[in-house]
């Protein structure tokens, strides 16, 4: 059972990953064309899961809300990832002013309830796709900081970041060639699970209607739709769902795989 | 004279209780003086908690001293950063474990602007065979060397920079006895080489006896005792060296 969790990850991930890239080649119909005749069908061979209220292809809107959940994900958890670890090297080598001050920030940042700040950031500015990527990015950098922090806090005082003082490395040196290599491990294994809570909190989001809009199709906003047809079709609630599950799934997976295998 | 310590003290300040209400300081170092002669090696011993390696990170400019000075003879060091290396106890914390040793060795040569790029594998193949190592751990991360494979890199790593003075703190008291030997050999044989001055620090009389030239005996942060090799050894004055040259063990080794 040992090896099972990083391949088990990397396939449903890489899946998602050739189907959010190939989706105008792969998605049997356009997501956002409507068929009168065929309102609410039944998932049939002719709509492998069946059509929502307005008679559009299930398969073919879910297929492209790979798209925009996987680079919701991967953008937001790329931008919150990259302060992160800027902030948290800052903190953790130049200690003293500069880091209290940056911590006390983190603590600031972490005592606003993130969902109900991004809700009312989304209400002001219009609620796009980049505004979406970045104010989730904006508001989820504090906990990579602070493991940043405290890996480079503990990471400095290890024997050879002194022998490279001693040869007389630059600070930007002994950052980038001797603390940052050391302390990724970690980083990337909460970048990984950052990814999961990224499309999570976009799907929620998109429920209560502040996140991608329609007609473009997101998990999130077809299940919004799902909601008033829910007693007549239950395939327009349970698939866009299973979507979200299996993938929040993969990234758990492979987090868990690289934690075990990095140690 | 090529590195003098200048009456040099270092005090830590704990804070404990509620919001550091109390202090606590800890004299680690007490104005310590001494001078290093160019090409010779001068030996510190203690028993631990002496405050011997925080003498020589002071040395090294790694720790900054509460009072006192180190002072060079610039006709020897104009470059500190390049003419004072120091060597730690323990060899697997000094080399990051991200980083071959062909990457360990090249970082200093970098550093310093020292060879040209298309020389360096070259500077690096010349480095290994001056302390004792094959061609073949060129490419081999930290944790697939041996304890003295490792201390030898780092030997390697700081003679990377053509230093004039080395500081080896218990640098190898962390290897099992026949290693020890041939890294006593190696030291004795590069300083002739390269006509390198030592600063050697360690717990053991019978290490000090055989590589130094002179010696400090250090007892809670001072120095209680400091002469030539012969001295010290056949004449003790103060009971605290005494005692240190009659414990069993250093009696048999010193034979």
């Amino acid at each position: 059972m040992r090896d099972f969790y990083l391949p088990a990850g990397l396939v449903i991930i890489s899946f998602l990953a050739v189907v959010a890239l190939l989706a105008p080649l792969i998605s049997p119909y356009e997501p956002t064309v409507m068929d009168n005749a065929q309102l609410l069908s039944p998932p049939s061979r002719q709509h492998l899961l069946g059509t929502d209220s307005l008679g559009r292809d299930l398969l073919s809107r879910l297929i492209w809300g790979t798209r925009i959940s996987l680079s919701i994900g991967i953008i937001a958890v790329g931008i919150s990832t990259v302060i992160g670890i800027f902030l948290g090297s800052v903190a953790g080598f130049y200690g003293g002013r500069l880091d209290s001050l940056i911590m006390r920030l983190v603590d600031i940042m972490l005592c606003f309830p993130t969902f109900f700040l991004i809700l009312a950031v989304v209400s002001v500015l219009e609620p796009s796709l980049y505004n979406i990527m970045i104010i989730i990015g904006l508001t989820s950098w504090m906990s990579a900081a602070r493991l940043v922090r405290s890996e480079i806090l503990s990471l400095k005082e290890r024997q050879f970041i002194q022998a490279a003082v001693a040869l007389g490395a630059s600070q930007l040196r002994i950052i980038f060639r001797h603390l940052l290599p050391n302390a990724l491990a970690p980083v990337l294994v909460h970048a990984t699970l950052g990814i999961a809570s990224a499309i999570l909190l976009e799907s929620g989001l998109s429920f209560l209607g502040l996140g991608v809009q329609p007609p473009t199709p997101s998990w999130g906003n077809i299940l919004i739709e799902a909601k008033s047809t829910l007693g007549v079709a239950w395939w327009i609630t349970v698939f866009p769902g299973l979507a979200i599950l299996v993938t929040i799934l993969g990234f758990y997976f492979i987090a868990e795989g690289l934690k075990k295998k990095l140690g | 004279m090529i590195i003098q310590a200048d009456n040099i003290s270092k005090v830590y300040t704990l804070e404990r209780g509620i919001l550091g209400s109390k202090k606590i300081t800890i004299q680690a170092i007490d104005k310590v003086s001494f001078i290093v002669k160019e090409f010779t090696t001068l030996g510190i011993v203690g028993e631990s908690g002496s405050g011997k390696t925080t003498l020589a990170k002071i040395i090294a400019r790694l720790l900054e001293p509460t009072s006192g000075c180190i002072k060079v003879n610039p006709v020897y060091i104009q470059d500190f950063r390049k003419d004072v290396q120091i060597i730690f106890q323990n060899p697997l914390s000094s080399l990051n474990p991200k980083m071959r040793v062909c990457d360990t060795l090249r970082e200093p040569l970098l550093i310093h602007r020292l060879v040209k790029r298309n020389e360096e594998e070259e500077k690096v193949l010349e480095l290994l065979k001056l302390v004792g190592l094959e061609n073949n751990l060129f490419y081999r991360y930290p944790h697939q060397l041996s304890g003295g494979q490792r201390q030898r890199v780092c030997i390697a790593r700081a003679l990377a920079v053509e230093p004039k003075v080395l500081i080896l703190d218990e640098p190898i008291s962390s290897l099992d006895l026949t290693v020890q030997v041939k890294m006593l050999d190696l030291f004795v044989q590069l300083k002739e080489k390269l006509r390198l001055t030592y600063l050697f620090i360690s717990h053991n009389l019978a290490v000090i006896k055989y590589v130094a030239d002179s010696v400090i005996v250090m007892k809670e942060g001072r120095i209680v005792e400091e002469g030539n090799l012969k001295d010290i050894f056949e004449h003790p004055q103060e009971t605290y060296t005494k005692n240190l040259i009659a414990c069993a063990g250093c009696k048999e080794l010193m034979k």
